[in-house]
Order: C-alpha cells, then structure tokens, then sequence
C-alpha cells in the first residue's frame, strides 16, 4: 500500500530548493554589489 | 550576531524535519504519510500573513509624515517579496497535500483561489515598487497598493469560515469544531511555525541589507549620469 511519500519528498524538496535557492541568490547579489560598490569607490 | 541567529534557524529547521518525517504518525485521515506536509503547509502560510502584515506596517508608517523614512519602505519591500516565496510554496505544498487527499490538485475553492489572488496581488505590488522615478514617488505608490492588497489577508483567513470550502477550518484555533492535536504532532507543529518564522526574520534581514545597497547603487548611478550630463553640456555651449 502507498503511503503518498512520493508526495512527502517532493513538497520536502521543493521547500528546501525553493528556500535554499533564494536564500543563496540574496547572498550572491549582496557580494556582487559590495564588490563592486567597494571597486568604484577606489575608482 | 547574524551567524548565531542564522545557526538557530538552521537548527531548528532541522530538528523540526527530524519529528515531522520520522517521530510523528500517519493519519489515515489525511493521505496517511502526506499529514507531513502539514508541517511546512500550515507554517508557511501562516508566514506569508506575517510577511503582508509586516508591509502593511511598514507602509503605514512610510504613509504618516511624523514616522516617515526610507527604511520603512524598504522594510515593506523586503517582506513582501518573502512573503510571496512563501505563498507561492503554500500553494505548491497544498496541491501536493490537496492530489492524496482530496483526489485532486487544485479546485477553486474560496480558501485557495483567495490565497492565489494574494500571491498575484503581492506579485504586481514587487513590479510596481520597480516603477517611479524618484523613492518618494515609489513609497507612495507601493505604500497604498501594500494596504490595498492587504485586504485579501483577513479574506483568505476567514475565507473557510465565511463560505462551505473543501479547504479544512482552522485546526488549532477552532473552538466550535474542538479538534484537538496532541503530543508529537502538536509539538512538531509548534516547533516548525517557531522555525519558519526565524527563518523569515532571517530572510527579511538580508534581503533589507540588499535593498538597501541597491538603493545606494542607484543612487550614486542617478547621480553618476546627471554629472556626465552636465558634462556634457558645458562642452556643447563651450566656445570653439
């Protein structure tokens, strides 16, 4: 008998890439701009 | 300060997925092992009011002249586009938690077609705050769609009240139905609304320190072009 934990590990890894993915984004974008906000002010 | 409050999130999410997956029951009631979703859909979505009601807030005191200042707007900015992640995964998780259950993914029940409005609501409120040539000008703009598009909130909430859905009543704030959910259900339940919401407050902080590094960005672009412009007319009207 199915017990659906297809379903489980599908809405379980969706939050974690969904989640994880933004949080990284957020980090990636945040360095970008203080590199090179940090470059044009040596400028 | 931030890593301490990033470790905790990060702890308690996992101690959360730790009795979700493995320490709670099935229950045949509710797509016997899918009763796990419960665990993201319930927080998440409680999340999603949160973050709206936080742009709200902050929209609010944008709006009010005495409490005025960039830091709201960019606050109501921040949590709102948390906000429509997580809504955007409450939808999701109730689809795949709606398929075992209900027998389908989605009806155009009162309590989802309310919350799917919400996230299109908060979607066209992230694209307006790109529009406007001045922070005033956008303030203003977002500040009054914010409060607008907050009136869906209490709708979507109370929506299974108001109308016969096939969405369930609430579960845990619900005295006429007096469904009781105890032990390691009842924890785990608590424990993950507890973890999504550092996590949230997590989320809101960086995406905030970002807001605010773009918006100096822009800034110091604005005054960039508006230089060179000057520039350039001085050379124009200069004398051969």
């Amino acid at each position: 008998m199915s017990h659906n934990w297809g379903f489980v590990t599908a809405g379980y890894s969706i939050t974690t890439a969904a989640l994880g993915g933004y949080f990284v984004w957020i980090r990636l974008r945040t360095r970008h701009l203080r590199r090179t906000l940090r470059d044009e002010n040596r400028d | 300060m931030k890593r301490l409050f990033l470790a905790t999130t990060v702890v308690s999410l996992g101690v959360t997925a730790v009795f979700a997956l493995w320490v709670t029951p099935p229950r045949a009631d509710q797509g016997f092992d899918a009763v796990r979703l419960l665990y993201l859909h319930a927080p998440t979505a409680w999340i999603a009011y949160l973050a709206f009601g936080v742009t709200a807030l902050a929209s609010l005191l944008w709006l009010f002249p005495r409490t005025r200042s960039a830091t709201w707007d960019l606050l109501a900015g921040a949590s709102a586009e948390v906000g429509v992640v997580f809504t955007g995964l409450t939808l999701v998780l109730g689809s795949l938690w709606g398929r075992p259950t209900w027998g389908t993914w989605w009806e155009w029940d009162a309590r989802l077609t309310t919350t799917a409005i919400l996230f299109f609501l908060y979607l066209g409120y992230l694209a307006l705050r790109r529009t406007g040539t001045t922070a005033d000008e956008r303030g203003k703009r977002s500040a009054i769609a914010a409060l607008i598009a907050f009136a869906d909130v209490p709708v979507s909430y109370l929506s299974v009240t108001w109308w016969q859905t096939l969405h369930q009543q609430g579960t845990v704030f619900n005295e006429r139905l007096s469904v009781k959910i105890d032990g390691s259900m009842a924890f785990t339940l608590v424990a993950a609304v507890v973890s999504f919401t550092l996590l949230y407050g997590y989320l809101v902080l960086e995406r905030f320190e970002l807001a605010q590094l773009e918006e100096g960005r822009e800034a110091r672009e604005l005054e960039r072009a508006i230089a060179e412009r000057v520039r350039a007319e001085h050379v124009e009207v200069a004398p051969v």
